[in-house]
């Protein structure tokens, strides 16, 4: 694989999957007409926020992650408070908080933003659910990695499930309408949530553990079939070195693991959510690693510099492009690009 | 409710000699020596309660009856919340500057200055911990005066499983850094309310001898999940630490007549299994009615999932620290050694705050 910095002196088509005619103008035309989403996304911080290359992913709107490892609830709203105002002062953007926003920003040729908790900051409070709802939260983490209230992490040291605040967390959130997300949690927590919540519930950005089972960030077997067997759904992230130990990966790798599920847990209960950024990814985790992201907990390495062909959010349109060529139809297309999110949207959140 | 045919409120009328263990004359001679001069602490105790108007005369009076020269009080931000606990310990600090007889203690050598100015010293432990997911404020705490510190209050925290959890995890990676964290700056780790699983990977990590400053033997009320099995008991000693013997109604014991007694039980069964060097005393107990207190709780589920029942109105002869004493008495007429009763009154403690506090 070339380097990161000559891969991105690349011009777009360059780097994504080479189509035929008829391929191509399938893709384009697909791409075009329907909506995508991103259901897991870091666009939205100072450094990340390039409105052109944004608009060029060509998806109609995406989950923000708030993200603070402090787990401090105040700044977490604070954060908000930032992307907020950054969604409603651009003329090209919008905040969603419902499935309908979705549809109505691609009627208005807007991009439409979700707020989700990543961690989740409601410590032991309760309370903290209802009032980051207030101010626009729609979905949450119940664990990042490690032990929190509510349960353990993928790379605690332990595998314990649900304590008894993390029952009543689910039980509020249920009530509340907000979306429970499960990647980073780990299994017995994840397997014990499914079997809480009345609602279904998702994993929004991970992949199929059984394709690199070093890695815990990703959904065994039996956790993606327990999580659709209560209606809930899978998004597969674009992580370097999440997905696999390769020092060549990408595009292709993505599509594997979303071939694995489609094939495990079937066509309605898979979507996408990227996790990637604008930035050096991989540079990130590296210099993360020596303090707050402990990589050796989740059994990621750092193998491969970036993903080819899904290096950044800019590149969304490559999947469009990768289903038509691994033979999906339009309709199946369109239910990974937005159709099951809109669904669990619209089901738990309204 | 009645305890041996007394209420509550008769029974705080009733004169020192019909609350207090029946000795011979030579018995209470020894009895009142050894609880003059020797050296006492209380490893566990809420003397200041939770607002600070509580603070009179009457209270100050029954704070100079117990008569101990060290204790460690805890501060109880039950939220949780770093910054309300760093508020309480502020409080706390202000009440133990201004009152004459108490002073703010940070290692040994207070308590044995209080001793000699005829003062009780007051050193302060977090109860929950608040520290959150920031190992930092480790060192703030222990920078405003925090000296001690709980893993878990019963429930799940970042750190570990509490006794009444659902689930009996172990400590998570922040736990194990957390315990270094405390090692590293000298604050005494506390286990009481911790779970198993939590308590023993404690005990393993630590390098520095562990406590369980306010708890029991679970072999003698095996529903009560607040006290501690023979393994912790046998493991925390091991490692040179303590076991501090509480005085709380309704977990020592189920009986309807509870007292002095079943803190000796508890005392005696602890010395047979893991020796006089590790056993202390930590109260825990209130100048207050606890079990009406205890009451208003009883429908939590944190209170059900403890195994704790409302059976007892009041623990005869330890009522409340005030009856400090009485313990001593109850050694002495045990049969314990001048020794070994200084050992268990304050000697072991002392030991285990030089070691680790300094």
């Amino acid at each position: 694989m070339i380097s990161r910095e000559e891969y991105l002196k690349l011009p777009l088509k360059e780097r994504f999957i080479k189509l035929d005619k008829v391929e191509e103008e399938r893709a384009e035309e697909l791409h075009e007409k329907l909506i995508s989403i991103d259901m897991h996304s870091h666009i939205l911080m100072d450094r990340y926020f390039i409105v052109d290359r944004i608009k060029n992913s060509g998806v109609c709107g995406w989950f923000e992650a708030i993200a603070g490892i402090a787990e401090d609830f105040q700044e977490s709203m604070d954060t908000l408070g930032k992307f907020l105002t950054r969604v409603n002062k651009h003329p090209d953007f919008m905040p969603a908080f419902k499935a309908e926003d979705f549809r109505r920003a691609k009627k208005e040729g807007k991009m439409a933003v979700l707020f989700q908790l990543e961690p989740q900051t409601f410590g032991k409070n309760l309370d903290n659910v209802d009032i980051a709802y207030g101010h626009g939260i729609r979905m949450a983490l119940l664990t990042f990695n490690t032990r929190t209230y509510a349960g353990d992490g993928c790379g605690e040291r332990t595998n314990e499930g649900l304590s008894y605040f993390g029952i009543d967390l689910v039980e509020r959130m249920n009530k509340v309408g907000m979306l429970i997300d499960l990647s980073h949690v780990g299994i017995q927590t994840t397997l014990d949530t499914i079997e809480t919540s009345k609602d279904p519930v998702i994993a929004n950005h991970v992949g199929a553990r059984a394709l690199h089972p070093q890695c815990k960030r990703l959904k065994t077997d039996e956790e993606l079939k327990a999580l659709v067997e209560k209606g809930g759904i899978a998004g597969v992230s674009a992580i370097p070195n999440q997905l696999s130990s390769d020092e060549e990966q990408g595009i292709e790798t993505f599509l594997d693991h979303m071939d694995y599920m489609v094939n495990l847990i079937g066509i309605n209960n898979v979507a996408i959510g990227l996790d990637n950024t604008f930035g050096d990814q991989v540079g990130f985790h590296r210099e993360a690693a020596k303090t707050i992201f402990k990589l050796s907990y989740i059994g990621q390495g750092l193998n491969a510099p970036y993903m080819y062909g899904i290096e950044n959010p800019e590149e969304f349109q490559n999947i469009t492009r990768g289903l038509v060529k691994r033979g999906y139809s339009d309709q199946n297309i369109e239910k990974i690009l937005s159709r099951n999110a809109l669904s669990i949207l619209e089901r738990v959140v309204g | 409710m009645t305890n041996r045919g007394y209420t509550r409120e008769e029974y705080l009328k009733l004169p020192e000699e019909e609350k207090y263990i029946k000795l011979s004359s030579s018995e209470s001679e020894r009895a009142e020596e050894l609880f003059t001069k020797s050296l006492k602490v209380d490893l566990h105790t809420h003397i200041y309660g939770s607002v600070i108007f509580e603070w009179d005369e009457e209270k100050i009076n029954l704070v100079h009856q117990m008569g101990v020269e060290g204790c460690f009080e805890a501060v109880p931000a039950l939220s949780e919340n770093f910054a309300e606990s760093m508020d309480l310990l502020g409080k706390y600090l202000a009440i133990t500057e201004k009152e004459p007889s108490l002073i703010p203690a940070y290692k040994a050598e207070d308590i044995r200055k209080a001793k000699k100015g005829g003062k009780q010293a007051v050193l302060f432990q977090l109860e929950p911990n608040t520290f959150g997911r920031n190992l930092d404020r480790v060192e703030i705490a222990y920078g405003h005066g925090i000296r001690m510190a709980l893993l878990c209050f019963n429930t799940r925290n970042y750190i570990g499983d509490g006794i009444a959890e659902r689930t009996n995890a172990g400590l998570s990676y922040l736990g194990l850094e957390l315990v270094e964290r405390m090692n590293k700056i000298g604050m005494l780790i506390d286990l009481s309310h911790s779970g198993i699983q939590t308590s023993l990977d404690a005990i393993e990590h630590s390098k520095d001898p562990c406590v369980f400053n306010h708890a029991g033997a679970r072999a003698l009320n095996p529903p009560c999940k607040r006290l501690r099995n023979d393994e912790e008991l046998k493991a925390v000693a091991e490692k040179k630490g303590l076991i501090g013997i509480s005085a709380i109604p309704n977990q020592l014991s189920f009986d309807k007549d509870q007292g002095i007694e079943d803190q000796l039980k508890h005392i005696n069964y602890c010395v047979n299994l893991v020796g006089i060097d590790h056993v202390a005393i930590g109260l825990d107990n209130v100048f207050r009615d606890q079990v009406a207190g205890h009451r208003k709780s009883a429908a939590s589920r944190n209170f059900k999932e403890s195994g704790i029942q409302l059976t007892g109105d009041f623990l005869f002869g330890i009522e409340g620290p005030h009856e400090w004493k009485n313990i001593v008495r109850g050694l002495v007429s045990e049969g314990y050694s001048d020794e070994e009763i200084r050992k268990i009154i304050g000697g072991n403690a002392m030991k285990i705050i030089e070691k680790v506090i300094g």
